[in-house]
């Protein structure tokens, strides 16, 4: 079938399988920083902001995209910046597989979280695994981010 | 020491493109149009393949190619991916008419997308004799069913392969020092315990790819997520019978590996789609197969004895060990000798020591190398049999540590013994600072107030718990890396190694080293690495060997490098020798003349007006070692219990690590905090469930519970000064050191809060509070 | 789960009658759990032009449309005002913030999964559920009679009541389902949920009798619970340990609630 979507504020019109994921879709068409790690929805690093909100994008249809702002991490662009730089001053990006995720999930969190707190940070990217850092170095670049002592 | 460019944390070089999405990983950067390759896998964990038929599924529009194991060279191999000749038994074939464990490859299917090839593997027809599957590790020996009847297995030098009593390897009768039988009667306690560790899964975010093409002087090219291209190279040249000059391995990015990208996972059946249908194919494993069908922890049973006189002397260690490979035998036999070798010289002064066992096959997951290989398991059972022999001492267990552990310019005589797979080497510690560890670590939990526990409410106890840990540098005198570095006009410098960054930020490390040598900023060195055509050798990533066998074959093209940009400059400013040149910031100048050209000028000259001088600045070095400086941690936990259900919260975390110089502290510090917490996480977390009949239960990340950053309250990492002289820069490993503590650790504070010895890993509340009811 | 066509239908009676004349469809949540199946079938639904995402505040009740997700109700200040954190609690642990932005309450009730929290918390309010065909049915009749499926949730109709409730979980590691789930509500008399047992969540009535007819026997109670409920054995804990925690878990629900 044949669907447009709105990426990064930009339109696209592809043609797509019903049950196509929107993970699948937007790696066709060339959002590679959108990751596949695994298989049930837990693991995080597929993660897209649809409407500004986190949403593991291997659970939404494509199809289902269709009306929705759609963003990556490619269409964070400059925002991304202070984000790449909390967590690469620390050494925590490591083998980078969870990063771009972790990069808009972040950002997303700076929007919603009114008065954030260590607790807070660390539950509201709970979804985000990381396999490498052990978290600790996230934390302390993401804490400078997010103002938090 | 005063460094400019390592002991600096300087951001990764790949760190800000990697977080913002670059395409850079082996599924990224290959064709989408490249076909699809999945497996057909055995749904019985020991089965003979009585008869197959792929005539229908052939049939199946998109589909272009089927593979089964009448189609594939009968070749014994080892997929561990490690020196040569290989330590491992050669028990695999690409495809074998047995299938030994649940998810056993029967088919490889190629078409032009997933759902094709799995619509045509529904349809592929398959007849199995079953067979009785050995489960059980400990009933594996001798066993009615042997796992490996084939007669074509061999190991290439002895490794006490019996396959017809499912032995993998055995060692017997060789780690044997003083008398232990002795020692251990004559001594005033003695301890006798069993302790069993479970096969944990590494759960590397990216799931293990390959794709392969063929190129247009027609070979083969492979591009994979491997830690070693190197022994991947060769591996897929053995198995298909091709000249190695007709492929190339590369290595992109990785996300993660810990291990199990050491071994070779999806590339050959990649090469072999490609090879037969001359199209680029692609194999990307599902989380479940990544489970299931690459590698695990080895299983391991540890008996041990320990015996120490009154004053707390430690007199004698008997360490038995039964390891379980699976159903092949990648690592069998190296992860076995490094649970003693990684081990057993932290107590060095033992008057007798013996060190054997067995690793056996079974019907399960083979098992393979993980970040700890061996030592973190042995670790589990000799830290915890060492806080054991504590209490019966009376003795507060980091008093014993201290007076027994080793210390800097002692030996122990293990190193000779044992290496990987033979003898070892012996050394002298000429950097280890395990005391100041203790001490230090000692003090930042608060051990003296808080040892043993502290009862905090009626249902809330909080104690601690401590183990000390070593692990090595590289494997003496078989881990070999090189590294070439290129001058190129503007004054910048090609960094070329064939060391593989699995996200380590080992090209970030080598780049400071290599900085450091010539003595210019870092951001004049441009790293490539892990390409087999166009970088020098490096055995891979493993055995924690890149920052100390790699970096010091970096520093010496480094310092190479420098002195060649010496005596051009010297030439260029026409003094006598390259003494009277200074080379600083990056501007050559003549002491005695005062004259000066940049390296910019200098290298533009090189290339483009020197006339007759013209030419190419090339260096390089290659590095072997014959020590391997264990890197050392101190480590010590709080935990909270939960006496009502069990449950154990840590809340803080401490490791101390001697390292020698962290080359990027930065770095350093994420490797022992990651290891930490994956240490954590089979502690406490990684629970590893088999069916009856043999299926993995705990097969996908909703069921097999990898840490998430809730679980832990804190962990706490600081460096000790320490500079190891074999080092670069003075520099040890430190990318395994961190998982070795937390399973002793945590089991030791679990005892100081509730009296109850854990001695069954993981750590699940279930398990702690029946212990609790027993009591 | 693999589905070969995806309708949006423009209102409720034509996505009833896809329903109806196609015994291979199936109606969409959120696509969390549901994706994880190995089932295939020609049709999927999906809800989403039928305007059932809303939270509304009623004069004595709250509504919530089937399409709400999780995470909406979770952050819902209206439905925090009248059960503090009940349903917070009970949903904050599930996998992560991008899981329950997709995942919706339709969802997570009609699948009727025994491990959902959501469902135990819900079981302690008065909660009711609406149907297009079969009309009003409470959460408990629907959740104990696996008869009634092929129908579309519209809604959940939560009374609002005075008076405090509890949860509580066992879990693992954080993101980990639950090992067991507790809920404890007291408005005029008070309820006790037990889930995942691993089964689905059911109400107490022995424990739940003892507790209303003597405040003070909260020991006596949590006792009672274990000897209630049946628990099994699955991945997560044995039946043995199920049992034990049910007491731990509703003693502290009933201390919270009566305190």
């Amino acid at each position: 079938m044949k669907i447009t979507l709105k990426i990064n504020n930009q339109v696209y019109t592809t043609h797509i399988d019903a049950d196509e994921s929107l993970l699948d879709t937007l790696r066709k068409l060339g959002f590679k920083s959108v990751k596949k790690g695994c298989d049930t929805g837990t693991c995080g690093v597929c993660t897209v902001l649809k409407n500004g909100k986190p949403v593991l994008s291997c659970q939404i249809l494509a199809a289902r995209a269709e009306g929705h702002d759609i963003t990556t991490v490619e269409g964070l662009g400059e925002k991304a910046d202070e984000i790449v730089d909390a967590i690469v001053s620390e050494g925590a990006d490591q083998c980078g597989y969870c990063g771009p995720s972790l990069v808009v999930t972040t950002y997303a969190m700076k929007q919603e979280l009114k008065d954030p707190t260590i607790e807070k940070i660390n539950q509201y990217l709970s979804g985000n695994l990381c396999r490498c850092s052990g978290y600790e170095g996230q934390l302390r670049g993401i804490k400078k981010y997010m103002g938090v002592k | 020491m005063e460094f400019q460019e390592v002991k600096h944390s300087i951001p990764k070089v790949d760190g800000p493109g990697l977080l913002k999405g670059k395409s850079a990983y082996t599924d990224d950067i290959t064709t989408d149009t490249a076909l699809i390759i999945k497996l057909l896998r055995s749904p019985h964990p020991f089965a003979r393949i009585s008869s197959i038929d792929i005539s229908k599924a052939l049939k199946v529009d998109g589909i272009e190619g089927i593979i089964t194991h009448k189609d594939v060279p009968r070749i014994p191999i080892t997929r561990a991916g490690q020196g040569y000749p290989e330590p491992s038994p050669k028990d695999k074939f690409i495809l074998d008419e047995y299938v030994r464990y649940v998810g056993d490859e029967v088919a490889i299917i190629a078409g032009i997308n997933e759902k094709t090839v799995q619509d045509a593997m529904k349809l592929i027809e398959v007849e199995y004799e079953i067979l009785d599957p050995v489960l059980d590790f400990e009933k594996a020996e001798g066993n009615t069913t042997v796992i490996h009847p084939e007669k074509e297995i061999y190991s290439m030098f002895p490794i006490g392969l019996d396959a017809k009593n499912n032995i993998a390897c055995s060692y017997l009768n060789t780690m044997i020092y003083g008398d232990v039988d002795k020692a251990i009667a004559e001594s005033d306690v003695k301890i006798e315990h069993r302790y069993y560790s479970q096969a944990q899964q590494h759960t590397s975010l990216e799931p293990h790819t390959s794709s392969a093409y063929i190129d247009v002087q027609e070979r083969l090219n492979i591009i994979s997520s491997t830690q070693n291209p190197y022994h991947t190279r060769r591996i897929i040249g053995e198995a298909l019978q091709m000249p190695l000059r007709n492929i190339r391995v590369v290595k992109p990015r990785i996300g993660g590996g810990f291990g199990s990208k050491q071994q070779i996972h999806n590339d050959l059946f990649c090469a072999l789609v490609t090879l037969k249908t001359g199209k680029p194919s692609k194999c990307f494993y599902t989380r479940k197969e990544v489970f299931e069908n690459t590698f695990t922890r080895h299983q391991m049973r540890f008996d041990i004895r320990m015996a120490a006189d009154k004053q707390g002397n430690i007199n004698a260690i008997d360490m038995q060990l039964l390891s379980n490979t699976g159903a092949y035998g990648e690592h069998a036999l190296t992860t076995f000798m490094v649970a003693g070798s990684k081990s057993l010289p932290l107590y060095n002064k033992v008057k007798a020591l013996r060190f054997e066992g067995k690793v056996v096959y079974t019907n399960t997951c083979p098992a393979g190398a993980f970040r700890g290989y061996g030592a973190i398991q042995a670790n589990f059972a000799l830290e915890s049999a060492v806080a054991e022999l504590a209490e019966k001492l009376k003795m507060d267990p980091v008093e014993l540590r201290l007076k027994n552990c080793i210390k800097e310019g002692e030996t122990s005589p293990v190193f000779k013994v044992m290496g990987e797979g033979g003898e070892g080497i012996a050394q002298i510690m000429e950097s280890c600072k395990l005391d100041y560890c203790i001490k230090r670590g000692q003090k930042l939990i608060g051990w003296n107030k808080k040892f043993p526990s502290q009862k905090i409410s009626s249902t809330k106890i909080r104690s601690v718990g401590t183990a000390i840990a070593m692990q090595g540098s590289g494997i003496p005198l078989l881990d070999m890396g090189a590294a070439v570095l290129k001058l190129n006009d503007d004054g910048f410098f090609n960094l070329l190694v064939g060391a593989t960054d699995l996200g380590t930020g080992s090209d970030t490390i080598l780049s400071q080293i290599a900085a450091e040598a010539i003595g210019v900023p870092v951001d004049r060195i441009v790293i490539t690495s892990s390409d087999t055509d166009t970088t020098p050798y490096d055995v891979g990533a493993y055995a924690s060997s890149t920052t100390f066998v790699s970096g010091n074959a970096v520093r010496k093209a480094g310092l190479e490098m420098r002195e060649k940009l010496i005596t051009e400059a010297s030439r260029v400013l026409a003094v006598e020798s390259g003494e009277d040149v200074t080379f600083k910031n990056c501007i050559f100048t003549s002491k005695t003349s005062d004259k000066s050209i940049t390296l910019k000028e200098l290298s533009a000259g090189l290339y483009y007006q020197y006339g007759a001088e013209m030419k190419q600045l090339i260096s390089s070095g290659s590095n072997t070692s014959p020590k391997s400086p264990p890197p050392f941690m101190a480590a010590y936990v709080e935990i909270e219990l939960d006496t009502e259900t069990g449950k154990i919260d840590v809340i803080n975390y401490v490791g101390v690590v001697d390292c020698g110089t962290p080359i990027n502290p930065n770095l350093a510090r994420i490797q022992a905090e990651g290891g930490i917490l994956q240490g954590i996480g089979m502690t406490l977390f990684e629970n590893v469930i088999y069916s009856k009949d043999g299926r993995l239960l705990t097969n996908n990340l909703m069921q097999y519970k990898i840490p998430s950053r809730q679980d832990v309250k804190k962990i706490t990492v600081e460096f000790a000064e320490s500079y190891d002289p074999a080092g670069p820069y003075g520099a040890k490993s430190v990318g395994e050191i961190g998982i070795d503590t937390p399973p002793a650790a945590i089991a030791n504070a679990i005892f100081n809060a509730t009296g109850i010895r854990m001695r069954s890993l993981p750590f699940t509340p279930e398990k702690v509070l029946m212990e609790l009811y027993k009591k | 789960m693999r589905f070969e066509k995806l309708v949006k239908p423009g209102d409720l009676e034509l996505a009833g009658q896809i329903l109806k004349d196609d015994p291979y469809s199936v109606i969409l949540g959120g696509y969390t759990f549901l994706r994880i199946s190995d089932k295939k079938y020609s049709t999927a639904i999906d809800l989403s032009d039928l305007s059932l995402d809303y939270i509304k505040d009623n004069k004595t009740q709250i509504e919530i449309g089937s399409y709400t997700t999780l995470r909406e109700i979770e952050t819902s200040s209206t439905i925090n005002r009248y059960w503090g954190n009940l349903l917070p609690r009970s949903l904050e642990n599930l996998v992560g913030i991008q899981f329950r932005n997709n995942a919706t309450i339709g969802g997570a009730i009609c699948c009727r999964l025994g491990f959902s929290e959501i469902i135990t918390a819900l079981l302690v309010l008065d909660c009711e559920l609406v149907f297009k065909e079969i009309g009003t049915v409470s959460l408990l009749d629907y959740i104990s009679n696996r008869n009634i499926k092929h129908d579309i949730l519209k809604k959940i109709i939560l009374q609002k009541r005075e008076g405090k409730s509890s949860y509580q979980a066992m879990r693992n590691s954080s993101t980990d389902l639950p090992i067991l789930s507790v809920a404890v509500s007291d408005f005029d008399k008070i309820s006790i949920a037990v889930g995942a047992r691993p089964a689905i969540a059911g109400l107490s009535e022995k424990a739940s009798r003892l507790i209303n007819s003597d405040r003070s026997k909260i020991a006596e109670t949590a006792e009672l619970i274990a000897e209630e409920f049946n628990f099994g054995n699955d991945l997560r804990s044995s039946s043995e340990y199920r049992k034990k925690i049910a007491s731990v878990l509703v003693k502290h629900a009933l201390t919270e609630v009566l305190s």
